[in-house]
This record gives C-alpha cells, sequence and structure tokens, in this order.
C-alpha cells in the first residue's frame, strides 16, 4: 500500500528546497545570472574578495538545499511504478538521473564557497575554480534529460488512469523541457552572447524551463497523491 | 487513384507554397536591393507559416481559441521581425 | 464543425516551441541591427542552394504527411508508404546539411566564426535536432497508422505526430527566410 502521506511530506521537503536553493544563487552567491565570462581573472578575485562572506553564507545553505532533486526523484519513481507493468524500468532511470542531477547541483556552490574562502589567493587559481564552477552549472545537462524522458514516456504511453500524476499535457510539456535543456552544453564555446554561460539560451531559458516545469510538477504530483489518499481512505 | 477533393486542395497549397518560396528565393539574387526586399521576404515567410498551421496542421476547422492565439502569433512575430528590420537602432 | 487536431497536449509543446523559436528570431534580427555589415557579408558565404533545396524537401514532406493524415481519417485506409517518402525527404535534409556543414568546416567557418555563424549553427542545428526527432515521429506513424485503432484510439496520436512534423517544417521556413534571404 502506498503511503500517500511520506509521498507528501517528500514532495513538500524537495519544493521547499529548490525554493531555499534558488534564493541563496541568486541573493546569497549572487549568481542569478552568472558573472560575464570575459571578466578577468582580477575582476574575478575582486568579486569573491567583495562577497566573501555573502557567497560562504550561501555555499552553507546550498549544500543543505542542493539535494532536493533526492526526495522529489523518491516519490516521482514511486508514482511512476504504479503505471508501468513489470519491472518499472523508467521509473528507475529516472531516479538514477534525478538524483545524479544533484551532483551537479551541489558542486558549483561548493566551488563558489571555496572561491570566497580565501579570496587572497592568486587570482588566476580563483577564476579556474570560478570557470569550474560555472561550467558544470550550465553543462551537465545530460542528466536532467534521463530524468525528464523517462517521465515523458510514462505519461504518453501509459494507460489512462485518473490518479496519474503524469497526465498527457505534462509529458508533452517535459518533452519540450528536455528538448530545450539541450542547449546548455554550448556554453563551452562562446564567452558572449546567448550561448555564454550566462546567455538568454544557456543561462536564462534552462532556469525558467525548469522553475516552471519543476512547478507543474509540484502541482501534478500533489494532486495525484491526494487523489491516491483520498481513495485509500474510502 | 481516385483522389479525395480534400487531398488535390493539399497538393495545390503544397504548389502555392513552392511558388511563393521561389518568389522570396528570386529576391534574394540582388545582394544590395532595396530595405523592402527583406520585409517582402518576411511576410511571406509568414505567409506560408500560416498556411501550413490553418492546412497543414487543419487548425483551420480547431476551436476559435488555439486559431485565434496561432494566428495571433503570425501577426505578432511578423510585426515584431519587420519592425526590427526596419528600425535597427531599436 | 469545430475539432481539435490531435491532443491537447501536443499543441503544449507547440507552443513551447514557436515561444523559444520567437526568441530565436528576434535574437537573430537583433545581433543582426548591431553587426549589419558582417551578417550581410557573412550571408554571402551561405549555400544558397542547399537552403533552398531542404525547404522544398520540407514543404514537400509536410504535402506527404498531411496528406497519409487525412486520408486515414477520411477513409480509414492507412497510408505507410507516404509517411516513408516523408522519412526520405528528411533523410534529404540531413545529408544536404551534413555536405554545406562539411563545406563550411572544410572552408575553416565554424561556431566561433562570428556572431552571424554562432547564431546559424546554434539555431540550424537546434532545427535539426527536431528533424531527427521528427524523423523518429514520423517512423512511429508509419506502424502506428498500420495498427487495428489507427481510425480509433489511435488516430489522436498519429494526428499529433503530424502536427509535430509540421512544425519542424514551419520552423525552417523562417529560419530559411532570415538566414538566407532577408537581405
Amino acid at each position: 500500500m502506498l503511503s500517500t502521506r511520506s509521498q507528501t511530506i517528500l514532495v513538500w521537503w524537495g519544493l521547499i528546497f529548490i525554493i531555499v536553493y534558488g534564493l541563496s544563487l541568486g541573493f546569497l552567491e549572487k549568481m542569478v545570472p552568472l558573472p560575464s565570462a570575459h571578466l578577468t581573472a582580477d575582476q574575478v578575485a575582486a568579486f569573491y574578495t567583495a562577497n566573501s562572506f555573502s557567497v560562504r553564507l550561501g555555499a552553507l545553505i546550498c549544500s543543505y538545499s542542493s539535494a532536493f532533486m533526492v526526495p522529489l526523484a523518491t516519490v516521482i519513481a514511486v508514482q511512476m511504478a504504479r503505471l508501468e507493468k513489470g519491472v518499472p524500468i523508467w521509473a528507475i532511470l529516472q531516479f538514477a538521473g534525478g538524483i545524479m542531477m544533484s551532483l551537479f547541483l551541489v558542486l558549483p556552490p561548493i566551488f563558489w564557497g571555496v572561491c570566497a574562502y580565501t579570496p587572497t589567493r592568486p587570482p588566476e587559481v580563483t577564476l579556474i575554480m570560478h570557470e569550474l564552477a560555472n561550467l558544470t552549472l550550465t553543462t551537465t545537462d545530460q542528466y536532467y534529460i534521463f530524468q525528464m524522458v523517462a517521465i515523458a514516456v510514462v505519461s504518453l504511453t501509459a494507460k489512462p488512469d485518473p490518479l496519474t500524476a503524469f497526465p498527457r499535457w505534462m509529458g508533452y510539456f517535459t518533452v519540450w523541457a528536455a528538448i530545450m535543456f539541450e542547449a546548455g552544453a554550448i556554453a563551452f564555446l562562446p564567452k558572449s552572447g546567448p550561448f555564454a554561460w550566462n546567455g538568454l539560451f544557456v543561462f536564462w531559458s534552462p532556469f525558467c524551463i525548469f522553475g516552471a516545469w519543476f512547478i507543474a510538477l509540484g502541482f501534478t504530483l500533489l494532486g495525484a497523491i491526494n487523489r491516491q489518499s483520498a481513495l485509500e481512505r474510502a | 487513384m481516385n483522389m479525395a477533393a480534400s487531398e488535390k486542395r493539399l497538393i495545390l497549397l503544397w504548389a502555392v507554397l513552392v511558388a511563393i518560396t521561389a518568389l522570396s528565393w528570386g529576391s534574394a539574387h540582388n545582394f544590395a536591393g532595396p530595405r523592402w526586399q527583406g520585409v517582402v521576404v518576411i511576410l511571406l515567410a509568414l505567409v506560408k507559416v500560416r498556411f501550413v498551421i490553418l492546412d497543414f496542421m487543419e487548425v483551420r476547422h480547431a476551436p476559435k481559441a488555439l486559431r485565434l492565439a496561432l494566428e495571433g502569433w503570425v501577426v505578432v512575430i511578423s510585426a515584431a521581425l519587420v519592425g526590427m528590420l526596419l528600425f535597427p537602432q531599436g | 464543425m469545430k475539432r481539435l487536431p490531435g491532443e491537447e497536449g501536443i499543441w503544449v509543446l507547440i507552443a513551447g516551441d514557436l515561444l523559444v523559436f520567437s526568441l530565436f528570431f528576434l535574437t537573430f534580427m537583433y545581433y543582426r541591427a548591431g553587426e549589419m555589415a558582417v551578417f550581410l557579408a557573412s550571408q554571402r558565404t551561405l549555400s544558397l542552394g542547399f537552403g533552398l533545396a531542404n525547404t522544398l524537401l520540407l514543404l514537400t514532406s509536410s504535402l506527404f504527411v498531411a496528406i497519409a493524415t487525412q486520408r486515414l481519417r477520411v477513409t480509414g485506409k492507412p497510408a505507410p508508404k507516404l509517411y516513408m517518402a516523408a522519412i526520405a525527404c528528411g533523410l534529404g535534409f540531413v545529408g544536404d546539411k551534413a555536405v554545406e556543414w562539411g563545406d563550411k568546416f572544410h572552408a575553416g567557418i565554424g561556431f566561433t566564426t562570428n556572431d552571424f555563424y554562432m547564431l546559424y549553427f546554434a539555431f540550424t542545428g537546434i532545427h535539426l535536432f527536431h528533424v531527427l526527432l521528427g524523423m523518429g515521429v514520423l517512423s512511429f506513424l508509419t506502424i502506428a497508422c498500420q495498427r487495428p485503432n489507427a481510425t480509433t484510439r489511435g488516430l489522436v496520436l498519429i494526428e499529433s505526430g503530424a502536427i509535430f512534423w509540421h512544425l519542424v517544417d514551419l520552423l525552417w521556413i523562417v529560419l530559411f527566410a532570415l538566414f538566407y534571404l532577408v537581405r
């Protein structure tokens, strides 16, 4: 029997943490958007000197909150498994992709935190850690793709089910989000323009699309869990 | 093979789309053409887009809301692209 | 008589793609306005013939898909050969693209050459990804139209797949106009 109450708790845990992560990213790490890729080592070092405490505090808070996908991927997997026949292979793939995604959200705050930890070190050393953080954040899209494709497959191929957490429109929305995320890895090539790490299509578009997708997912998950628990009690 | 009238209509539409394409392509031969060449090319492209939406995607017979939204988009994007072409200074 | 073509969800995807590609189109015009000379000069180095061929291939493939889908709905007869013909057009598009890009790379022109080519390779690249995805969808349509439920439960999904292919055609129409034709 599905523990709908646990699922609800996990979803809210994940939702609250992603909000905390996002706020920390923007206001403490000051990385929304990421700074220009054209900044010199000295300018980057100056940023970390000036914002040392803020960035380190942000790293602390992100360290708690960046694994928000772990509880969510768990609930998504449970909700997918109830729709699949036999071994729920897509739920497993989603889980694998979803939790691995946490890695690439955990690491950038750590790297920024390291930059800010000793801002007096040689600027070139700070620069390399800064670049590592920014490129890790923006180019590691494949793990999201595994999670999204899995959700889309189950959403669109499962038998119609009024209790589903993945209505068909969500499947299509997820397909679209997955396509749009592919642009992220392009950030390795240019330093400015819409495909740089702070560009319209590499930073803002995935950031906004992910946010929208997450909100939609929150709705569909909680709605489905609600309906399922109502049925349980009946 | 007995072809329905609707299929003949689709083929005719395709012919029109190809003709418009040829026209646009022809207008592009002069590399130092007048400014309105760009406007014509953009508008012809959006005319083609509108036909693809209405007749290939069959939105012509779709609920009003969908048709309105898509036709609205065609108008807005046409205006925006032509506007940016004619007023590059912003 | 009004009916929604395809299922509701496909229009979510169409709307999203139109939104993002509109941003692509506007971004192109924005950069073009700032670097008119570079854009006009780079445009001359584009292979107009390939662009035109690709446009015609996609228009024709859309015709095949539209006829096949309509025929299925109206007469109940599947036309897998038409979907396969559309796939062939798609393969032609991909082949053309490979040669066209190969030529460019050979001439030393690439993503980092200038802003025109950055946008060119990025936007036509993302479009190419849609073409590949679309060919997968067409393969599905080829099989699905022959299933026993093709005219009943399966019809809506087939229509949705067709609509996605028409989107691929539609997006290229605008990309072709902006990159290759606007002087």
